[in-house]
């Protein structure tokens, strides 16, 4: 009975993983990277290889009571794991090697463009039919069962206690190091092309490794930084317990997180490159938006699908006080409070029409209002100049300097972006954020509070549209020309996104939010036209490992989890003659 | 002059008409009870005083001053506080954050934090869950938070929407006791009780309320003892 259950856990398993691998080389992946190796593995060897362990991992997993109470486990033993793993394993390769068969006997290129013969050169490993197929089960078969052991060791070795603060106190310290580092290189570096002396001091191979030239390496250097911080952290827990307490106790990991990154986004820029700060400043224009966004939806829970028009509304008010078009030619700094102001008198204008409305009318409506702005921008052409939107809008100025460069327009946004996301933050600490919180707890009990919604909710608008005004007049400036086409309900849905992502109500949150989903596409360009569904895998990864955000507000964090508690306390509650039910620690237990 | 007092109040919901000429009166220092059975307009009448409701007719004055055309956000701020049915606390803020946005209208935080202390006294229970998110009160403790918010605002008058609704016999008792000891520290108290017997019991006077009017009034020794009221709502 109990073997039954492993071996339908292994196929279902198997059937999952085989059928995404089949996907993936129809979408022509596997002849796309065949060439590129990683650490001396070709990229589809790696992915066999890699799914092969996980499909096991995962089936082992599941047969072999993840979730239930250690008693329970302990009761399985290892052979349903390791049935489960082998069976799934094995069910993925028989699913590939029927595939490869196939394709290997019938042409299917009419239907599918991308099974070419060398796809089953590949698939077969280079050893031709029917041997390659062998491959594929034993191959499958002992690559599950790899995967399942390795969930089982996983849940047998047991790491020292407070392992994880000590781990992140390392990683947080050597973030801070290579931050450091990092930045005096490249202010060495900038300061080079003035003065002679310091170009060598900048040729110092300790600052040369570090030096930021290229957001790739800066990633690689990150990620290395913090991992080696993290074991020499459990390193030093092994030999000395009392010192790595006292470290993780002392070291203020957040506050230094923020720090760090707040270092880096203030000298790296300075060396990346044109490209790259590009990227940057884009990112910079939606953090702007994102705190907008943040406080109308995460601090006063007015869900708004239309802020896209204030972006337009920030950006069209520049363009008509400054293009020549118009005759007005009035400054970037002048027009700031002007497109700030009318991008508020906008948020109040939609505001008081849904003041009554709450959830999902609130929704509609203001998608609504995204579309009718973008709407006149397209057809008011006398106004607006139509689909051919406006042109020759001039960047901004800062006394004899003309603010033109992606370099330069980076530090303005990073100005620009730290004075919003300060006013948030003050906000949020202050009486109107606590007026905000209420609301979006409960509108009722709010006003039985002594709480003027009406008011709070209008500012919520107008303070999330105005800084959505000035993301919009940067973006214009930065253009030079802007067109109705570039503020579509995408947008909208970015900021949104951006938002969820990084952690509702969440500061920090917003702005790591901002750097994944605006940063990691470019990143990801090296997959080339297989970007984009990486892009979508890994938001979906990563809203189900962490739905509370990358970075969430305590508060967000402590109600996600608390979800959680809830589910433990109704498990261990339930009256059941099985020692499962006694251990509350696991969530989704159910005996 | 009384402190609160409504002139022939008559409230709508839409084409419902709800409050049919209501009168009443709460003087200083009372307790004063509103008693009724479903749907007779106890809620209704609390909430056209807090202001949540405009009556279409009538007058509500309070310390002198009509405020019936007042938004609910003044008449707070005026000191009259309002503890709805239900027990609606802010369940994902903590009974700290629950009761500091009880003081939201107070600027003093000397005196904020005094009558969080004078709250934490009177319910000591929620001192011990100060952290706790309100939502994972017990029934009893979420009704404790909620009278203990309203009095956050340093209400001269406190208008209680069922505060017994729901809950076991050994706690009603409890809050009964509580809401006596508020009135005994100075505070005006408009009780708003379907458990008629405990509600007059408390109270220095009632008004009986059917249907939108008011069908009796006076002490409430006399109302306890007469034959309406017992036959009606004493069960006898």
């Amino acid at each position: 009975m109990k073997a039954m259950q492993s071996v339908r856990t292994g196929l279902r398993f198997g059937l999952i993983f085989g059928m995404a691998l089949i996907f993936t080389v129809l979408v022509g992946f596997f002849n796309a990277f065949a060439e590129a190796s990683l650490a001396g593995l070709s990229v589809p060897r790696w992915i066999l290889v890699v799914v092969g362990l996980w499909c096991g991992y995962m089936a082992g997993r599941r047969a072999g009571g993840h979730g239930m109470g250690e008693l329970a486990r302990a009761r399985r033993g290892l052979t349903p794991a390791l049935t489960a793993g082998a069976v799934g394993g094995l069910t993925a390769g028989v699913l590939l090697a029927a595939f490869t068969a196939i394709i290997a006997r019938y042409n299917l290129r009419e239907a599918f463009e991308n099974i070419v013969p060398a796809t089953v050169e590949i698939l077969t490993l280079g050893a031709g039919v029917p041997a390659g197929l062998v491959w594929h089960l034993v191959g499958g078969a002992l690559l599950g069962s790899g995967g399942a052991l390795l969930w089982t060791a996983g849940r047998e070795v047991r790491p020292p206690a407070g392992w994880q603060a000590v781990a992140k106190a390392g990683a947080v310290l050597a973030l801070a190091l290579y931050a450091t580092l990092g930045s005096i290189s490249a202010l060495l570096v900038a300061l080079s092309t003035r003065v002679a002396v310091v170009g060598t001091l900048a040729q110092l191979p300790v600052l040369r490794s570090v030096h930021p030239d290229d957001l790739y390496r800066v990633l690689r250097l990150t990620v290395t930084a913090a991992g080696a911080g993290g074991i020499v952290g459990v390193v030093l827990l092994l030999v000395s317990p009392q010192a790595a307490q006292r470290l993780a106790r002392r070291v203020p990991a957040e506050r230094l997180t923020a720090l760090s990154f707040l270092l880096m986004a203030t000298f790296f820029p300075l060396t990346l490159g044109s490209y790259w700060n590009q990227v940057l400043t884009t990112i910079g224009i939606f953090v702007m938006m994102g705190l907008g966004l943040n406080v109308v939806v995460g601090f006063a829970g007015l869900l708004d699908l239309g802020y896209v028009a204030f972006f337009a509304i920030g950006a069209y008010t520049y363009a008509f006080l400054n293009s020549p078009k118009y005759g007005l030619s009035v400054n970037f700094w002048l027009a700031l409070p002007i497109a700030m102001a009318t991008a508020a008198l906008a948020g109040i204008l939609l505001g008081v029409p849904v003041l009554r409305m709450r959830g999902d009318y609130l929704a509609i409506v203001t998608l609504g209002f995204g579309e009718i702005i973008r709407l006149i921008l397209n057809n008011q052409v006398e106004l607006t100049g139509g689909p051919q939107g406006i042109l020759e809008i001039r960047p901004p100025q800062v006394f004899s300097l003309l603010i033109n460069s992606p370099v330069e327009f980076y530090y303005m946004i990073l100005v620009g972006a730290v004075l919003v996301a300060f006013v948030t933050a003050r906000l949020n600490d202050s009486r109107i954020g606590r007026a905000w919180i209420a609301m979006r707890e409960d509108e009722d009990v709010a006003r039985a509070m002594g709480i003027n919604t009406v008011n709070y909710k209008l500012l919520a608008f107008a303070v999330g549209a105005s800084f959505a005004g000035i993301a919009g007049m940067i973006f214009a400036a930065r253009q030079r020309s802007i067109f109705p086409a570039d503020f579509g309900l995408l947008v909208s849905i970015e900021a949104l996104s951006l938002i969820i992502i990084g952690g509702m109500g969440s500061i920090p949150g917003v702005i790591a939010g901002a750097v994944v989903l605006k940063g990691l596409p470019e990143l990801l360009r090296a997959l080339q036209e297989y970007r984009l569904l990486l892009y979508g895998a890994l938001l979906v990864i990563m809203m189900l490992i962490r739905p509370e955000g990358l970075w969430p507000s305590r508060r967000r964090a402590r109600e996600i989890h608390e979800v959680m508690d809830e589910s433990q306390v109704s498990v261990s509650s339930l009256p059941s003659a099985s020692p499962a039910a006694n251990t509350p620690r696991e969530p989704g237990a159910t005996p | 002059m009384p402190v609160l007092e409504l002139k022939n109040v008559h409230t709508y919901y839409g084409h419902i008409h709800a409050l049919k000429g209501v009168s009443m009166h709460v003087e200083e220092g009372e307790i004063v009870t509103l008693i009724g059975s479903n749907g007779a307009g106890k809620t209704t009448t609390l909430r056209t005083i807090s202001g949540l409701l405009k009556p279409r007719v009538g007058e509500v004055w309070f310390e002198g001053r009509r405020i019936d055309h007042l938004p609910p956000h003044h008449i707070t701020a005026m000191g009259i506080a309002h503890c709805p049915e239900g027990r609606q606390i802010f369940a994902r803020l903590t009974v700290q954050e629950n009761l500091e946005m009880g003081a939201f209208l107070r600027a003093d935080r000397n005196g904020v934090q005094e009558d969080l202390e004078r709250v934490l006294t009177l319910f000591p229970r929620l001192r011990e869950r100060l952290k706790q998110p309100g939502g994972t009160l017990s029934g009893g403790e979420q009704q404790m938070l909620a009278i203990g918010r309203a009095l956050m605002s340093r209400p001269r008058i406190l208008l209680l929407d069922e505060p017994s609704m729901g809950l076991a016999p050994i706690l009603v008792q409890q809050i009964f006791r509580i809401i006596r000891e508020i009135n005994r520290q100075g505070t005006t108290i408009l009780l708003v009780e379907q458990n008629a017997r405990l509600a007059l019991a408390v109270a220095g006077r009632g008004y009986v309320l059917e249907t939108g009017r008011i069908r009796l009034e006076g002490p409430a020794k006399a109302l306890m003892e007469s034959h309406e009221v017992r036959a009606a709502y004493l069960g006898g």
